[in-house]
């Protein structure tokens, strides 16, 4: 079944090739992309590969007021491209109250308290890192950086042994970019998932793994397929995004001495820069299904429509937002980690992941710039640099 | 002057208790509550600040 419903306004949908698509390798920087375009009301585009078109929301109110919907657009079935996966990811693609259920397994050890004990953790594999390279007087901060850093912290919070986890990165990075590989990646990652939580179920410690392995949801034990998936999808979850953001951050500040110079010598400014990249960088887009025939911001959905919510586009609304990136924002409440029955879980940890990053990044190398003639490529579906290069005097 | 926290619609952002943890509180979920209904008028400001930057628009300061 195709989809051909178009906005009835008199608007013409985008011309095929205008809106960059999201998928595989991205031909230019997406956040870039997503400013020429500006806000639009609700638009249709067929604009990807072979499978069928979908709506996109770009205006912060009508991203808002849709993520916070959960009755009108679902998280079942809504995910493009519209190829079957064996299982939809937990809690991720479920509809409330399941999502709940799902959700307090997790909560507990994603809170702001739990992840403020892991921060002598974050600080020395930051450290570590960054002191392995600083030398040099260059590095690719996605591949020796961004990509390092959060999946070791990650990991061992996560309660995976350390000796697994350059499989993970792998398997979740052709997971996250690959999408004809997608389904044999994801049935490795759930492989490993499996074995752990079996055996924190006998064997359980202090670990989200552990958690979801001796969780209840109505007063039942937690089947295993259930616990595999809500494993498999915090893994994924947190993988390709914070380290993104980690990149697109410092790419900004490479081009910009004076916000370099803010973090610098106003530390307690961090937070506010976090707040700030986070709502500049939204790199995860997610879909929703249209739930029953609507009129929404005078685009006319049918039930069974994707609808791409653009929290990228949404956070750079110029109407909500202003023009300019200020780390002195007092009110910033960007939806960056979505908003809704699904913000984003992993949202405590990112944040300080991010903040500990900027932070010793700049006590370590406080002066530095994208290398000369560097050619950065882009990819998505959550909009990452592949590559990034950066260099500083030594 | 009064501030309240809606429960159905708090969503755990943790902004609030970012912003001014002592008017805030947030449960072993991370879901918050105000930690006093009445406060004072000189904390005004930051209970403004904080329903200011709640996505969810769950805090009311009246």
């Amino acid at each position: 079944m195709t989809y051909q419903k178009r906005v009835e306004r008199g608007d013409e949908p985008l011309p095929k090739g205008q809106y960059i698509g999201f998928l595989g390798a991205l031909s230019e920087d997406p956040f870039a992309a997503l400013d020429a375009l500006g806000q639009q009301p609700i638009f249709w585009t067929d604009d990807h590969n072979d499978v069928d078109g979908y709506w996109i929301a770009t205006r912060f109110e009508d991203v808002r007021d849709i993520l916070q919907d959960a009755e009108a657009f679902s998280s079942i079935d809504s995910q493009i491209p519209f190829v079957q996966m064996p299982d939809p990811l937990l809690p991720t693609e479920t509809d409330p109250p399941y999502t709940q259920k799902l959700r307090v397994l997790l909560m507990p050890h994603m809170t702001a308290k739990k992840v403020n004990a892991l921060e002598p953790r974050m600080h020395e594999v930051c450290r570590g890192i960054i002191e392995s390279f600083r030398a040099d007087g260059r590095c690719d901060v996605v591949e020796q950086f961004s990509r390092v850093y959060p999946i070791t912290v990650f990991t061992q919070w996560f309660g995976l042994p350390s000796g697994q986890q350059e499989e993970f990165r792998r398997q979740a990075n052709i997971f996250l970019h690959y999408a004809d590989r997608r389904a044999e990646a994801w049935a490795a990652i759930l492989g490993i998932v499996k074995e752990q939580l079996i055996e924190k179920r006998a064997n359980p410690k202090d670990d989200l793994l552990s958690a979801i392995a001796t969780g209840t949801i109505d007063g039942d034990l937690v089947d295993i397929k259930t616990a595999v998936q809500l494993g498999g999808a915090v893994f994924v979850g947190g993988l390709d995004t914070l380290p993104s953001n980690i990149s697109w951050a410092l790419r900004f500040l490479a081009g910009h001495p004076e916000h370099r110079r803010q973090i610098i010598e106003t530390p307690n400014m961090i937070p506010n820069a976090v707040e700030e990249f986070l709502r500049l960088y939204s790199v995860a887009n997610p879909m929703r299904r249209v739930a029953r025939d609507m009129e929404f911001r005078g685009a006319n959905l049918v039930a069974g429509d994707r609808i791409l919510c653009s929290i990228a586009a949404a956070n750079r609304d110029v109407e909500t937002f202003g023009e300019n990136v200020a780390f002195d924002r007092r009110v910033n409440p960007h939806i960056a980690f979505a908003t809704g029955p699904h913000r984003c879980l992993g949202s405590h940890l990112s944040r300080h992941e991010l903040g500990i990053a900027l932070r010793i990044w700049h006590e370590l190398i406080p002066d530095y710039r994208i290398a000369p003639n560097a050619k950065i490529s882009y990819s998505g579906p959550i909009f990452a640099m592949e590559n990034l290069p950066l260099e500083w005097d030594v | 002057m009064k501030l309240s926290v809606d429960a159905t619609k708090c969503q755990g952002h943790g902004r609030c208790y970012a912003l001014a943890p002592d008017l805030f509180d947030l449960d072993e979920n991370g879901n918050a509550s105000a930690l006093e209904t009445e406060i004072p008028d000189d904390r005004r400001a930051d209970a403004e600040l904080a329903a200011a930057n709640c996505p969810e628009n769950a805090i009311t300061v009246a």
